[in-house]
């Protein structure tokens, strides 16, 4: 559980990991064509109450769309049309750690760039695993609740460099009476296992509640070329938490041999039900000389909406 | 089992199949770098019941838009595919295009849909980077919207862009990129801008961000934050695949 108003709903935020002993830097670049929310996109909004929440059901919809006019209503006629940034830092387990407010107001085509391994000895951390949660003061509204741009993670050191990139969202996730999910279903498809390269999966259990307090429990089978499997409980997520798993972590110290026949190669697939998780698949070589990070892509949603 | 077709001409027939649209990423395979497509039939999560196969197509593009390859591979209910590029012999940079298309196929309301896979970048070195698909190919002339993301020059200088052309029809009349790239600050004022040279149809280019703009190191220097925006037509999301100093890199898109 975080700090009651640590975002206020309407604000697009990212939850993205902070590695030990690598430099992490997050930018944000504003589309140069954003549009600040006005009054001739509210039927957007409202009709995301309707139709995305409510779903038939009158009461949900009118809650809904009182909870909207509540959220929005401020923004459409604040004189103030700019973007702020700040950033939270929360431990791995979930607990609120410190925030800072990042310097300056940005406009459409603007960027920010943050040296998030600098506002961590600011706020007096050590140098940890951590997760960060970029928050902005502002969203699209032509697309509802999404940020309007992406965030960009780069991690660096001596030796890796490595950048992920994903849009923030206000979407309402996992906060109970508002939104159901049927559950979280993460796959990755590129694993490699041998004595220079490890594989690991970060999953965070995000929430759009910031008193969100409950914990998830995924599960992950690693499926080999031939059909083979291997089945592992991930392990317990606290709300907020961020947990990385090893293949060897989750699947014994002889995966390696397991994948041997196959070059190291395998596939996971993570699945919770009823949560939706925040998922990151990551790639090491076990010399310390490369780190690789992407973010996985829900695969229902290309045959829901077509994808990209 | 695979077997690999020549195709002398290219439309949209050719490419989208029960409304299953191939979907792209940049490729670069050569002695000592190397590029893994990875796929999984996520059919067989989606609709368990159904214990449905699927056919992996790929195609591979050289930068001027030739078609160089193409593969078709059979997969089995919760099987899965890491093709090595490496397998087609061929010693080149480009674009390819994958779609996954079920044996059974489902009842599905939009009207084109893309195929979720990633690639697997890798040098001799041990040094890799992963990426999901970017854009499905497109059959028609498109603008892009702005893509913007900001560069870090003076921190890494061999940071290059990558530009994709998203169209995939038979009309290099209307398929050609058009596109110019520009530089802006932390308030969103440009500070300069370039018209690029035209890419032809499923072609792309490769380029360090200082062959454009010679003064970027200057210009980073001056500024606190520099971003590259890259706005056209027939254009996917960019890349930037950038080299640390230490021989580690990344390849990703802009957004």
């Amino acid at each position: 559980m975080l700090k009651k108003d640590l975002w206020l709903p309407h604000e697009p935020r990212f939850a993205f990991p902070v590695f030990k002993g690598v430099n992490s830097l997050v930018s944000f670049s504003i589309r140069p064509d954003f549009e600040p929310l006005n009054v001739k996109k509210l039927h957007i909004i409202f009709g995301y109450s309707v139709i995305r929440v409510g779903r038939g059901s009158i009461s949900k919809t009118i809650l809904e769309l009182w909870k909207n006019i509540c959220e929005y209503t401020p923004l459409i006629f604040s004189k103030n049309k700019t973007l702020s940034f700040r950033l939270a830092i929360i431990s791995r387990k979930g607990k609120f750690l410190g925030s800072k407010n990042i310097d300056g107001k940005y406009s459409a085509g603007g960027s920010v760039d943050v040296n998030v391994s600098n506002v961590l000895k600011e706020i007096g951390l050590p140098n940890d695993d951590y997760t960060a949660i970029l928050i902005m003061t502002r969203g699209r509204t032509d697309v509802f609740r999404s940020s309007p741009g992406s965030y960009s993670m780069t991690y660096y050191n001596d030796h890796v460099y490595t950048t992920f990139r994903t849009g923030g969202f206000a979407r309402i996730l996992n906060e109970s009476g508002r939104k159901s999910h049927h559950g979280f279903r993460g796959i990755n498809p590129k694993i490699v296992v041998t004595d220079k390269i490890t594989s690991s999966i970060l999953l965070i259990n995000h929430s759009s509640d910031p008193l969100y307090d409950d914990s998830a429990k995924p599960e992950s089978v690693l499926i080999r070329p031939d059909g083979e499997k291997r089945y592992a409980k991930f392990g317990e997520i606290p709300p907020f938490g961020g947990v990385e798993k090893t293949m060897e972590e989750l699947f014994g110290d002889d995966v390696s041999q397991f994948l041997s026949k196959f070059g190291g190669k395998g596939t996971i697939v993570t699945t919770c039900e009823g949560v939706t998780l925040g998922s990151i698949h990551l790639r090491r070589a076990r010399d310390g000389s490369s780190m690789s990070i992407e973010h996985s892509r829900p695969s229902h949603t290309y045959l829901l909406h077509g994808g990209d | 089992m695979a077997e690999t077709e020549t195709l002398s001409f290219q439309n949209e027939n050719e490419f989208v199949n029960h409304k299953f649209t191939p979907s792209g990423l940049f490729v670069k395979e050569n002695d000592n770098f190397h590029t893994r497509l990875c796929v999984y039939n996520y059919f067989s999560e989606i609709f368990p019941n159904v214990k449905s196969g699927a056919t992996v197509n790929l195609w591979f593009f050289d930068t001027f838009g030739k078609k160089l390859a193409y593969k078709k591979i059979h997969i089995d209910f919760q099987g899965q595919l890491q093709f090595d590029v490496s397998e087609l012999g061929i010693i080149f940079e480009g674009t390819c295009g994958l779609s996954l298309i079920p044996d059974e196929i489902p009842e599905l309301k939009p009207s084109s849909i893309g195929t979720g896979f990633y690639a697997y970048y890798y040098d001799n070195h041990n040094h890799a980077d992963l990426s999901h698909e970017w854009g499905k190919m497109r059959f028609e002339p498109s603008k892009s919207e702005p893509w913007l993301c900001v560069v870090r020059p003076n921190l890494f200088p061999d940071t290059q862009i990558i530009i994709m052309n998203s169209y995939y029809g038979n009309n290099p009349e209307i398929g050609s990129s058009e596109y110019l790239i520009r530089l802006r600050n932390s308030k969103g004022e440009i500070l300069q801008e370039k018209n690029m040279p035209l890419i032809p149809p499923c072609g792309s280019i490769r380029f360090k961000l200082e062959d454009i703009f010679h003064d970027v190191f200057e210009i980073a220097r001056k500024e606190s934050v520099v971003s590259v925006e890259v706005v056209g037509k027939n254009i996917k999301g960019p890349f930037t695949w950038v080299f640390s100093p230490f021989g580690d890199f990344n390849i990703h898109h802009f957004c």
